[in-house]
């Protein structure tokens, strides 16, 4: 029984070291150098003779292009060893004229100044991330100080070698927390490693910013993935109160491979089963065709061919052009003119008068890929209800662009100093910021019927991958983004990654809810200067009062005698329309064109004088008059002001103050 | 024997049951909403404050930047006073409540409408 217990453990023995490979390990090379016996070795200029005596020697020491050098031994072994770092000398041919090279990934756990030493008889080296870091001549110990960022992955390399007589190459670091010097893979609280490639250690992660104004709550938006190839989409996220989200492996990011279609693979053939047309400027590359008996017998479906390999040609992604017929045709992108003139494979292309006969036999491969991830940004419904993105100053500022007559649409005169305004000007989205606009955007505001209320969040939705500084004055009306969703598709080659994205909203030409570009100097856009004249008397604030009379209740806003040429002026007072109904509204002020608007639960309120030739200086009684619907003695929360803006006649905000 | 009487009576009285009453948890009959830092409000809250003169008192709600969103004026009477609170149509953030007359401020806290 205890020699069948022996053997079950001799058996899991191997099994366990093999399981263990990964962490703690790094991976091998050793060589027989010096043909075995001593003897210098040339190759292509570069001579090694005894003992290196520089980087450039050594390296060659290891190289297996040179005669003298022999690759004997490979695999992977524990970093903390002594055929690791403890003493260099892993399995090998002999315990003389050998030499060693040591590789993997470590990850420091600290973020500081590492001091490296490095030990060796005879010569060695270190490199990191590629860098060579050290070279230390036979015998003893050289430092260097590295800066290591904690958290991150970094590959190591050593070479050694071993001329003759004592033969070891120790590494070891000395942490920016300590003075003492620990074996490189002695202790992983301090600093891990792996012998794994580095893309296999690293997580695919997706750090995403949605640059959202800062007016507006960025935890009431959200995203989720959506997997249009499987039909699934994730559960949403909320953003952070800086407008990220975070996605990873475990939260959200599929790295499966999925089946993704077929790949057409080609060989030197004796018979044209392929045809290569000459590069069509019209298709933005050249029409590839295959005989549909090439299809027969493999339960390939044409359709589902992605992917050409053609000779020493091409090799990449195709559309499909047209494969209802006998020839099933796909387009090679790009202009290979000069790939096809070069090929190795001339003899097996036929020229005719614009296409190749190719002889070529055509195999199928599988195409295995990640499935694209669709990031969809959403909001909470209730929340963006009440923003009030198109107000007062952003028709002020869209009626003093289109009455200056300079530029784009009718007019374009000054006011706009960016594309991206006459882009959100634009909201009937015709391609052209007009009348038309600043009419629907005047509808919405005093109309009775909202122009814009079929339209989602999505609808009015700008999102910019690359950002608004670019966006150009006079093409701003092309490429426009339409849409809530990015496409994010894994790499394996660069696994972490960030994006970026401007959001906006149409009719948002004061930014008072949109990203605000860098390069904006529009003098109205989302500045406001503080009424000093309000400010300094407080007799002279804006002056709210309700009060109940019988069953109706009124509510009076009192704009006092100013000089501040106000030209607009908007209030959006909401209701309880449960408890209470709308009347109608009273003005003082009868010489500048007065709205009030009815919806539903709020009634937009104010002044607006679009050429700008009347203000409010003279000052304003705004009376909304509402009924209750019950016989109430108290009116606390039945009515209330959320909104209040005022513009002067060059479109800038005037803040004030409600008392 | 009458002392054995004496002494089984003691035995059963101070053997019985003690009565035991349900005590109800208290609940304040008003909500003296300016006797703390902080409230939670909901619709149609009746809220109460104590009135030391019989003038005009104007309740206030604004927001955390001062600004007036809405208020009420009504006629104080000396001692407590209830008035309603309805929410529906306030922002859901924190609010300054404050009642104020003629000499000024005289109650203020801060409203979570729930």
């Amino acid at each position: 029984m205890r020699k069948f217990i022996f053997n079950i453990i001799l058996v899991l023995l191997p099994i366990w070291g093999y399981s263990q490979s990964g962490m703690g390990y790094v991976n091998y090379k050793s060589y027989k150098t010096h043909y075995g016996n001593g003897n210098s070795s040339t190759y292509n200029g570069v001579t090694y003779s005894g003992i290196s005596n520089n980087i450039n020697e050594l390296i060659a020491v290891l190289d297996v292009n040179q005669p003298g050098t022999t690759l004997t031994h490979q695999g992977e072994i524990s970093a903390y060893s002594d055929g690791g770092f403890i003493n260099g000398r892993a399995p090998r041919w002999n315990g003389e004229f050998y030499a060693v090279h040591h590789w993997g990934w470590f990850q420091p756990q600290e973020t500081g100044r590492y001091r490296f030493a490095l030990s060796s008889d005879d010569a060695s080296a270190l490199w990191i991330d590629d860098e060579l870091k050290l070279f230390r001549p036979c015998c003893g110990t050289s430092y260097v100080d590295v800066n290591l960022t904690a958290g991150k992955w970094y590959r190591i390399d050593t070479k050694w070698q071993e001329y003759t007589g004592g033969d070891y190459m120790r590494l070891t670091y000395s942490p920016p927390s300590s003075t003492s010097y620990w074996l490189f893979g002695s202790n992983p609280n301090q600093l891990k490693v792996t012998n794994n490639e580095l893309n296999t250690i690293l997580p695919h992660k997706l750090d995403i910013t949605y640059n959202i104004n800062d007016n507006l709550d960025k935890t009431k938006f959200n995203t989720t993935i959506n997997f249009p190839s499987l039909n699934t989409t994730t559960t949403s996220t909320n953003l952070s109160s800086n407008g990220m989200v975070n996605y990873d492996e475990n939260n959200g990011i599929d790295t499966t491979k999925y089946s993704m279609g077929k790949k057409a693979t080609t060989t030197a053939g004796s018979v044209e089963w392929c045809i290569i047309y000459d590069y069509d400027s019209n298709l933005g590359g050249h029409r590839f065709l295959i005989d549909d008996r090439e299809f027969r017998n493999t339960n390939v479906n044409p359709q589902n061919v992605n992917k050409i390999q053609l000779f020493d040609i091409y090799d990449g992604d195709v559309t499909i052009y047209n494969i209802s017929g006998f020839w099933k045709q796909y387009i090679l992108p790009g202009d290979l003119t000069t790939e096809i003139t070069n090929s190795n494979y001339q003899s097996y292309l036929r020229r005719q008068n614009n296409w190749y006969g190719t002889r070529a036999e055509v195999s199928f491969e599988d195409v295995e890929g990640f499935t694209p991830h669709e990031i969809i940004l959403g909001v909470d419904e209730t929340y963006w209800s009440t923003q009030n993105i198109i107000s007062i100053q952003d028709i002020a500022l869209s009626f003093s662009e289109l009455t200056s007559n300079n530029g784009p649409g009718l007019g374009s005169g000054g006011t706009f100093t960016t594309g991206i305004e006459y882009l959100l000007g634009d909201v009937n989205q015709d391609g052209s910021f007009d009348f038309q606009d600043t009419q629907l955007m005047l509808q919405y505001l005093f109309g009775d019927i909202d122009p814009f209320v079929s339209q989602t969040f999505t609808d009015k939705l700008r999102m910019f991958e690359s950002g608004y500084d670019s966006w150009s004055i006079n093409e701003w009306s092309t490429n426009i983004p339409n849409t809530n969703k990015f496409i994010h598709t894994l790499d394996e080659s660069n696994k972490e990654k960030t994006k970026s994205l401007d959001i906006a909203f149409l009719g948002d030409v004061n930014f008072s809810h949109s990203y605000q570009p860098l390069n904006l100097t529009t003098v109205g856009n989302s500045l406001s200067r503080t009424m000093s004249l309000f400010r300094e008397n407080t007799t002279e604030n804006i002056n709210l009062s309700i009060e109940k009379v019988g069953e109706n209740v009124k509510l009076n806003i009192n704009i006092p005698i100013n000089q501040k040429n106000i030209t607009g002026s908007q209030f959006k007072i909401y209701f309880d329309n449960n408890r209470i109904e709308y009347v109608n509204t009273e003005y003082s002020n009868q010489s500048i064109p007065n709205f009030s608007t009815n919806r539903n639960n709020y009634v937009n309120v104010g002044s607006f004088s679009g050429d700008g030739s009347q203000n409010l200086n003279e000052g304003i009684n705004y009376t909304i008059n509402f009924k209750l619907k019950e016989d109430l003695q108290s009116i606390l929360g039945l009515v209330a002001v959320t909104f209040v803006e005022l513009v002067d006649k060059n479109g800038q905000k005037i803040n004030l103050d409600i008392k | 024997m009458k002392r054995i009487m004496v002494f089984l009576l003691f035995i059963l009285v101070s053997c019985q049951k003690e009565d035991i009453f349900d005590v109800e948890p208290y609940i304040p009959t008003y909500i003296m909403v300016f006797e703390k830092n902080e409230v939670r409000v909901t619709d149609n809250q009746d809220i109460s404050f104590d009135i030391i003169s019989s003038v005009m008192h104007e309740l206030v709600i604004s927001t955390q930047d001062g600004s007036v969103i809405t208020k009420e004026n009504f006629q104080g009477e000396i001692g407590i006073n209830t008035r309603k609170i309805f929410t529906k149509i306030l922002p859901k953030e924190l609010l300054n409540l404050s009642l104020q007359n003629s000499s000024g401020i005289v109650g203020e806290t801060t409203i979570i409408v729930e």
